[in-house]
């Protein structure tokens, strides 16, 4: 069988009636059958390796938004065109369970799963990168991930263009006082040089006797992140926690279809500050938010 | 019909002031637009993936007015190129490296580059009100006119120098604007001075010579007018440190030795 390139195998997601084709810079699939070695008093080696759990299987890629994807009304009224920001901002907001998984798609396999971390990463003047894991585990007869890799025939288009509709940098911006950028005592406002965020989701998967996978999942809690490197460094970290404030609106190229990343609450965790010879003095500060 | 544009077709001003005695002139850019490759790529789309840079570099003879070694400093400048009816003009331009050399039979020249971090192009978004022409006498300096003090060389014959200063720099950017909220001028300059001599008593250090015998010289370089006492430029370096020597000999010439003197600058 021929090797399959990358541009054969694109990435689809799908939640409810909303699909969306990401701009996927690398995918990863990972299958694991849960076996354990047994062991009998009379025999000498193993008896046999037998399941133990359920299987599992895990997707991480990262991506480059597109904001103009296809949008329900649901979404579009919250001004927001990422299902998997929207599905983000859903489960932190209701802290309830996915009421269905995310269907993924890529290169002929397909399974369902549930977002379980997702990282959004603005740098200077450059495509935004997010990152995401969902955790497939299988319901009813339908294992976590089926079908095999195949090379997808895909219409071409032979026209370059600007990637106007993707979330940059370029005109990204966090809301009129809603900035985590440190203000000094001398009123200077810190520049800040790169955004991180990231927020993970913990899920209790319910099994029942006689089943293999999972019958339904209890949403437990998140966690809410962001690393932000500045110039400027606070000193004095508060023993009860320093509120913060982060509301980011993502923007394409045309400065246009924002994607929204507000943490709640958000409280000053960790600072740091370092310099090494020839450089110049780098500073982090690190905000959560739990849900 | 085709026409061309020549030496005299072309001009370099930096903060309203023409450069003299230009020999060569290099600006540029490359664009940081980059395709969008993803899984399944069906179509080619680009997107800046990093902020807009430029770089200029320019070559000159050593004339009276040595313009760019000022901008060693933490200043950046502006300045176009006119050529014909054309006018490029670019600001916030930081040096990043300064050079002179000289060496017998040569006229002793200067070369600077400089990274551009504001605007670079034609366009109407700078405005120097009077230019002023460049000079018709340039006070060129000549190789016969170049005064060396370099401790022990009565008798080794000095056939050329270079030097070298770089002058880096680092652009604190936000994340999400094109041009830089500030550029921090690095510490310390590194300077770099390469001499060239025909050797006589020269002796060459034992290669442990560090750390007993480190060896730190004075280094001035005194350029005249040529042909002349009448000094236009005065390079003067303190605790330059020695850092290789090399000796080189063939059968139709004469034992030559290269060494190199290092030095370290701290900005104020």
């Amino acid at each position: 069988m021929a090797s399959i390139r990358y541009d054969q195998i694109p990435l689809t997601i799908q939640y409810g009636s909303r699909t969306e084709k990401i701009l996927a810079y690398d995918c990863s699939l990972s299958e694991t059958a849960d076996l354990q070695p047994v062991y009998s008093i009379g025999k000498k080696g193993v008896a046999e390796q037998t399941p133990q759990g359920a299987r599992t299987a895990s997707v991480s890629f990262s991506y480059t938004p597109v904001l103009t994807g296809i949008t329900n009304e649901k979404f579009k009224s919250k001004g927001d065109y990422n299902i998997i920001n929207g599905v983000a901002d859903e489960l932190k907001t209701t802290k309830a369970s996915q009421s269905f998984g995310v269907s993924l798609m890529f290169g002929g396999i397909s399974g369902e799963g549930l977002l379980t971390s997702y990282s959004v990463s603005l740098e200077p003047y450059a495509p935004v990168q997010c990152s995401v894991n969902f955790e497939l585990f299988g319901s009813g007869e339908n294992i976590p991930a089926s079908g095999e890799l195949k090379a997808q025939s895909l219409f071409r288009s032979p026209a370059s263009d600007l990637a106007s509709k993707v979330g940059h940098s370029a005109y990204s911006s966090f809301m009129t006082a809603q900035s985590p950028a440190t203000i000094t005592s001398s009123d200077e406002t810190g520049i800040l040089k790169s955004v991180n965020y990231s927020i993970n989701f913990n899920y209790e998967p319910v099994y029942k006797l006689g089943q293999e996978f999972p019958s339904t999942f209890l949403y437990h809690s998140a966690t809410e992140e962001a690393r932000l490197m500045e110039n400027v460094y606070e000193t004095g970290i508060a023993f009860t926690g320093k509120s913060e404030k982060f509301h980011l609106d993502v923007k394409s190229i045309d400065n246009n279809n924002t994607i929204s990343v507000n943490m709640e609450n958000p409280v000053l965790m960790s600072t740091q500050l370092r310099v090494s010879s020839n450089g110049v003095a780098e500073t982090e500060k690190t905000i959560r938010s739990f849900y | 019909m085709l026409s061309r544009i020549r030496r005299e077709g072309q001009k370099l001003a930096v903060n309203g002031t023409g450069i003299n005695a230009v020999q060569s002139l290099s600006f540029g850019y490359e664009s940081t637009a980059q395709p969008i490759t993803t899984l399944g790529l069906n179509k080619v789309v680009y997107a800046p993936g990093a902020p807009q840079t430029a770089s200029i570099q320019a070559n000159s003879l050593m004339v009276y007015d040595d313009f760019f070694i000022q901008f060693t400093g933490e200043l950046p400048f502006s300045g176009q190129v006119d050529y014909k009816d054309q006018n490029v003009k670019f600001t916030e331009a930081y040096l990043t490296s300064y050079s002179s050399s000289c060496s017998i039979g040569e006229i002793p020249s200067l070369g600077m580059g400089a990274d551009i971090y504001g605007e670079m192009g034609t366009g109407d978004y700078l405005n120097f009100e009077t230019i002023t022409p460049h000079d018709t006498e340039l006070k060129i300096a000549g190789y016969n006119s170049i005064n060396i003090n370099l401790d022990e060389f009565n008798t080794n014959r000095v056939n050329s120098y270079s030097l070298d200063i770089q002058t880096p720099r680092t652009a604190v950017y936000a994340f999400n604007d094109k041009t830089p909220s500030e550029v921090v001028s690095e510490s310390p300059l590194d300077i770099t001075m390469q001499f060239s001599i025909d050797a006589d008593d020269y002796k060459i250090k034992n290669i442990r010579f560090v750390p007993e015998e480190t060896s730190f010289r004075n280094v001035s370089i005194s350029i005249n007018k040529n042909n002349s006492t009448e000094n236009i430029k005065t390079f003067s370096f303190r605790n330059m440190l020695l850092v290789s020597e090399q000796y080189q000999s063939d059968m139709n010439g004469n034992v030559q030795i290269s060494f190199v003197l290092k030095g370290t600058v701290l900005r104020v």
